[in-house]
């Protein structure tokens, strides 16, 4: 055999390999979309769907299955982890890359890398010692709440988040920054007309997937939020979220026990929430940047 | 290379069916699980030919899985249906105290069956009600699929819910960080040597004494469900796991003072 059929056979081997492994991960995925789609479409035709997405009620051992306040949960603690988190990212990213020397970077950067790399648990334990009583004194209340779990949750996504918007801030080509500032542009007319102009899209990208994290963060936010199953009354009561609620239950509700295809609701809730996520990076991602 | 990791990976599995031929899931109560973790390994090098693999999840699930046969054992202290128990066998373990636990500025220490049952179901919302200071009573619970939160629904509130308002933690752990941060918090704990910065509340006449921690009113009895046809390997795993001396070390009391 010629080295050159060698090579042929050697590509042949890679290309059904390759094949193989792409056809199993659009399998799994079919399978996960289906599992979940087949158990949601078991339960809303028993339940009901408006009665199951729009009830305020949820109480499994007697048959009340309404997912609204945490589908609300959800989302509130979502956006309050993303309003606290975005503009601390966002400082980070600009004194590390602009107001900081050059040479602090690279530590900086591995810094915030370990704070990504932390465990949710971790952030838990630190939220019911430190934020839910700062909670406690700012709101009242007993602590736990979704203002404490949007707080948690912030400081999980703040270190992804700043890492995400440092790397689009070190594409700016610094010619630009220099332009600005040779035409008599002040610093701080640099930063927001040229810098972060440029840098909208990936920012805005950036933002999505910290969205997408906080959306699925279940364990920190399960040990902060209070785990209530009624509609959350202000930012300072306790609720639950789904993933918390998915974590709360799933323990009652194995597979094959009465109620279980509800999980399938909330997680084919969630599953579909993350891909709208994706499909919004994926038209960001697309435009040019600037 | 590929050819060689596949051949290794065949040779690996192969030689593990050989040498372990027998696997044996435990699934159940996580509750349990140091007291199995402690007892399992000198078992396995008593029985080299068996490998046992332990998995939490909640005592309902554990007995769901061990009839359902996605598991050989089922950690659980919440007793099984009447359907369910009919093909299982159970291996009591013996008597795990549930403790209720106040935090320090409640100022009581000592309430009633009828106050306890007020208090837990959200009847009674202030501590001064009970002979305490002003301050509002905030319940701490498990969630439903907790064998002691089961327990407390049936003998103390006589199957009436633990209060709609309570927080809900997953873990015993977590529950009693609660309590002790959360003032006018009170919760029930599955009894630990480590309870501290917290009141340990006197139920009626009954006080909690670790030497004699068997006589406690209130306790669940955590067992070991098997399938009646389960193999003799998985019963007698089930027995030897269940007559453990390990138990007292955590907190398990004998049935019988």
């Amino acid at each position: 055999m010629t080295v050159h059929q060698k090579n042929l056979r050697t590509e042949r081997v890679q290309h059904a390999l390759f094949l193989a492994a792409a056809a199993l991960l659009i399998a799994l995925g079919f399978a996960f979309w289906g599992t979940l789609g087949w158990g949601a479409l078991r339960f809303f035709l028993r339940h009901g769907l408006n009665r199951t997405i729009l009830g305020l009620r949820y109480h499994p051992i007697r048959g009340q299955f309404g997912l609204l306040p945490f589908i609300i949960g959800s989302l509130a603690v979502t956006l309050i982890a993303t309003v606290l988190a975005y503009p601390l990212a966002l400082s980070v990213a600009i004194t590390a890359t602009m107001v900081l020397p050059r040479r602090w970077l690279s530590g900086i950067r591995q810094a915030v890398a370990s704070l990504a790399a932390i465990p949710s648990v971790i952030f838990g334990w630190w939220g019911l010692a430190m934020v839910v009583p700062l909670v406690r004194n700012l709101g009242g209340g007993t602590g736990f709440s979704v203002a404490a779990a949007g707080m948690v949750l912030a400081a999980m996504i703040v270190p992804t988040l700043s890492l995400l918007a440092i790397h689009a801030a070190m594409r700016v080509p610094e010619r630009w920054v220099e332009g600005s500032l040779a035409l008599g542009a002040t610093p701080d007319q640099t930063l927001g007309r040229v810098v972060l102009r440029s840098i909208r899209a990936p920012l805005v990208e950036a933002g999505i997937v910290a969205v997408g994290r906080a959306l699925g963060e279940t364990m920190a936010v399960q040990m902060v939020i209070g785990g209530q199953t009624f509609m959350p009354r202000s930012v300072f009561a306790p609720g639950s979220t789904l993933t918390s609620e998915i974590l709360n239950d799933i323990g009652l509700l194995p597979p094959g026990a009465l109620g279980h295809h509800v999980l399938d609701v909330m997680a084919l809730l969630l599953l579909l929430a993350m891909y709208g996520l994706v499909l919004l990076v994926e038209r960001i991602g697309g435009r040019e940047v600037g | 290379m590929f050819f060689l990791l596949w051949w290794m990976a065949i040779w690996v599995s192969h030689k593990g069916i050989s040498e372990r031929s027998v696997h044996i899931a435990i699934s159940g109560s996580s509750a349990l699980l140091p007291v199995i973790k402690e007892e399992l390994p000198a078992w396995e090098i008593r029985h080299p030919e068996v490998r046992v693999s332990v998995t939490g999840g909640g005592s309902w699930a554990g007995l769901a899985a061990v009839s359902q046969r996605r598991a050989d054992i089922g950690m659980s202290d919440i007793v099984p249906s009447e359907t369910m128990a009919r093909g299982m066998l159970g291996y009591p373990l013996g008597r795990l105290p549930v403790l209720f636990i106040g935090n320090q500025c409640t100022g009581v220490n000592k309430v009633s069956q009828p106050q306890l049952q007020q208090l837990l179901a959200g009847d009674i919302g202030n501590w001064r009600q009970v002979g305490g200071g002003d301050t509002s009573v905030i319940v701490v619970s498990r969630p439903l699929s907790s064998g002691a939160r089961f327990m407390i629904e049936r003998q103390i509130l006589k199957g009436r819910s633990v209060s709609p308002r309570a927080i809900i933690q997953l873990s015993n752990g977590a529950l009693y960080k609660t309590v002790r941060g959360t003032p006018g918090a009170l919760g029930y704990v599955e009894w630990r040597p480590d309870l501290k910065g917290v009141v340990v509340m006197a139920v009626g006449s009954s006080r909690f004494d670790r030497t004699r921690g068997n006589l406690w009113p209130y306790y669940t009895e955590p067992t070991l469900y098997v399938r009646r046809d389960a193999p003799a390997i998985v019963k007698q795993l089930a027995a030897d796991l269940s007559h453990s001396p390990a138990k007292a070390k955590f907190g398990i009391y004998p049935a019988q003072p």
